[in-house]
């Protein structure tokens, strides 16, 4: 299983990772000589939803780490503090998490102006508090072991204690839910770009593009389709991503 | 259970204060003066000064804060700048078509999705559960928007079967208007507007409690005393029904009440893209606008309501399993 998931996923992410430079946009007249057709620009589909991979794996890998570390700082926190740090971050996890993700990201790149830069903001806003639950949750097991007694035998401070000690063995399932958490972002990078409010024009956004569609959608079906396919191929992969690790890092798994 | 109660109901307080703080705090974030805006680059500084009190916007944050809060609790969220009416009355008047949408894909999730799971947690391991599996895992990769579109594509424009934008005379009216002796016709038109958008919302959702229903259904299968039911010669379909799925039910309601927020979050894009006049759409509209008193209303409108179903949710978790209580 591990193995077929580590061949999906090769050339999954593959054609997503590097930029094309020699592919420019070129301004035609809209035709279906270009192997996804042209957008009501007349710029290559194409090329557009390369370059808009660029954009939102960008935006979303910016995002997660982000998210991941104000999360593993902040329930790293609470986990090893515990008591009144622990119950007031909790209510801010709480909080952070009464608002639907999408409405909270809307709101923050409202207040800041639609950009890429925004939105990476946004997004690693409301995304940390899942990193900082699990942080929490495996600090909470791992500060019991004998070591880190040891540790603050031997006359460690805490934070040392807590960061060289702790930390490094909590860390293996932060790796999967920041690959899931990398699908996530994705689709919500583009959920942001389709509603107007994410990537801006003229740069290429796998939401926006699919917006363009929308509107021509009578005379113009292939343009919305093929980037939501690759959102949705680009999500899949991470998620399979994410799964694979998570059998790797079992510790039932006859290895 | 009391104690539970009273417990979970103090956690819920300063939570709702801190969402309140939070969105107040963020809109304030906004660089530029509300005043300037307002007047544009012609006022003079007399002007603004006159305008920034007039708003209350010279006191300070605590105060302002303190204003807003005794504002919201007599239940005045401000007005539109754009449309001049009240916040809460547009939150009022477009909250019943998000409700539509959410209560019939909440619907629609647990009329596919258990079955559905039920289904490939018993044909385990076949063809049947690795489509099903496969479906579910294309289901939540798959682009909310994007559904809706390819939706729109297909069962508007190639087949014309089904209206592709605005609500018609809308669920809740027509079946009032039905209960008062209407006509039928509305509320069948009502129902095809609504039934692509609740669709598109509750996609992400069937494929997540399908997933769960089948691996909640294989834990309870394997256990005892569904072997015992087994061997007291019960025909299969009652075992399954009756022992297992009850049991293995209990985290499942618990995620579709959960789920409730999530649609909610579903609703912003669906109700953009099928132009369904809900708070999503209101909320979208007034973000595009900067039209803060609107954005503020309905974001925490929306906490407050997401806030107050999860507290429900465990709440009657911890009534139906006593172990949760003591945690």
């Amino acid at each position: 299983m591990m193995v077929v998931l580590a061949a999906l996923l090769a050339p999954l992410i593959a054609p997503y990772g590097p930029d094309q430079r020699n592919i420019r946009q070129r301004f035609q007249p809209p035709s279906q000589e270009h192997l996804l057709g042209t957008d009501n620009f007349g710029r290559d589909s194409l090329t557009r939803i390369l370059y808009g991979a660029r954009v939102s794996l960008r935006v979303a890998s910016l995002a997660v780490g982000i998210a991941a570390v104000i999360g593993i700082l902040v329930g790293a926190l609470a986990g090893y503090l515990g008591g009144v740090v622990d119950l007031i971050v909790m209510r801010l996890v709480d909080i952070f998490l009464a608002f639907p993700p999408i409405l909270l990201a809307l709101t923050l790149v409202a207040v800041l102006n639609p950009s890429a830069f925004s939105v990476t903001i946004a997004l690693g806003m409301v995304y940390w508090t899942g990193y900082a639950r699990v942080i929490r949750s495996s600090v909470l097991v791992w500060k019991e072991e004998e070591f880190v007694e040891a540790s603050r035998a031997l006359g460690a401070s805490w934070p040392r204690t807590l960061f060289k000690h702790v930390l490094p063995h909590t860390l293996g399932p932060m790796i999967v839910v920041a690959s899931v958490g990398m699908g996530n972002a994705v689709t919500a990078e583009a959920a942001l770009s389709f509603l107007g409010l994410g990537v801006q024009p003229p740069t290429p956004s796998w939401g926006a593009i699919l917006n363009t569609g929308l509107q021509f959608l009578r005379q113009t079906p292939y343009l919305s389709t093929f980037p939501g396919a690759a959102i949705m191929i680009t999500v899949l992969g991470f998620n399979l991503l994410g799964d694979g690790l998570r059998d790797a890092f079992d510790p039932r798994r006859v290895a | 259970m009391l104690q539970y109660t009273a417990r979970r109901l103090l956690l819920f307080i300063p939570v709702i204060l801190g969402v309140l703080l939070i969105v107040f705090l963020t809109v304030r974030l906004v660089p530029g003066d509300p005043a300037t805006v307002l007047l544009g680059p012609e006022g003079t500084d007399a002007e603004r000064a006159r305008i920034t009190h007039l708003l209350g916007l010279d006191k300070s944050l605590a105060t302002q804060f303190g204003i807003y809060l005794r504002n919201v609790l007599r239940g005045d969220f401000g007005r539109s700048i754009f449309l001049g009416s009240d916040v809460l009355e547009l939150i009022l008047i477009a909250l019943p078509a998000t409700l539509e949408l959410a209560v019939l894909a909440l619907i629609i999730t647990v009329m596919v999705a258990v079955p559905l799971g039920v289904l490939a947690a018993v044909r385990a391991n076949t063809l049947i559960d690795y489509a099903a599996t496969l479906l579910a895992l294309l289901g939540v990769s798959m682009p909310l928007f994007w559904f809706g579109v390819l939706a729109i594509l297909l069962f508007s424009l190639q087949l014309g079967w089904l209206p592709s934008f605005g609500r018609g005379p809308g669920l809740f009216p027509s079946l009032g208007a039905l209960l008062a002796g209407g006509s039928p016709g509305d509320v069948w038109s009502a129902l095809k507007h609504a039934l692509l958008p609740s669709l598109t919302l509750a996609f992400g959702s069937i494929a997540l409690v399908a997933r769960l229903v089948r691996s909640a259904m294989l834990e309870v299968i394997r256990l005892d005393y569904v072997r015992t039911a087994r061997a007291k010669g019960l025909a299969e379909r009652k075992v399954i029904n009756k022992h297992a799925l009850r049991n293995a039910l209990l985290p499942v309601v618990t995620v579709i009440g959960l789920q409730f927020g999530t649609l909610l979050g579903g609703a912003v894009i669906t109700e953009t893209i099928f132009a369904w006049p809900g708070l999503g759409r209101l909320i979208v509209g007034a973000i595009s606008q900067r039209d803060f008193p609107v954005i503020q209303g309905g974001v925490i409108f929306v906490a407050i309501a997401v806030s107050i179903v999860n507290l429900l949710v465990d709440l009657s978790y911890a009534l139906i399993n006593p172990k949760i209580r003591y945690a």
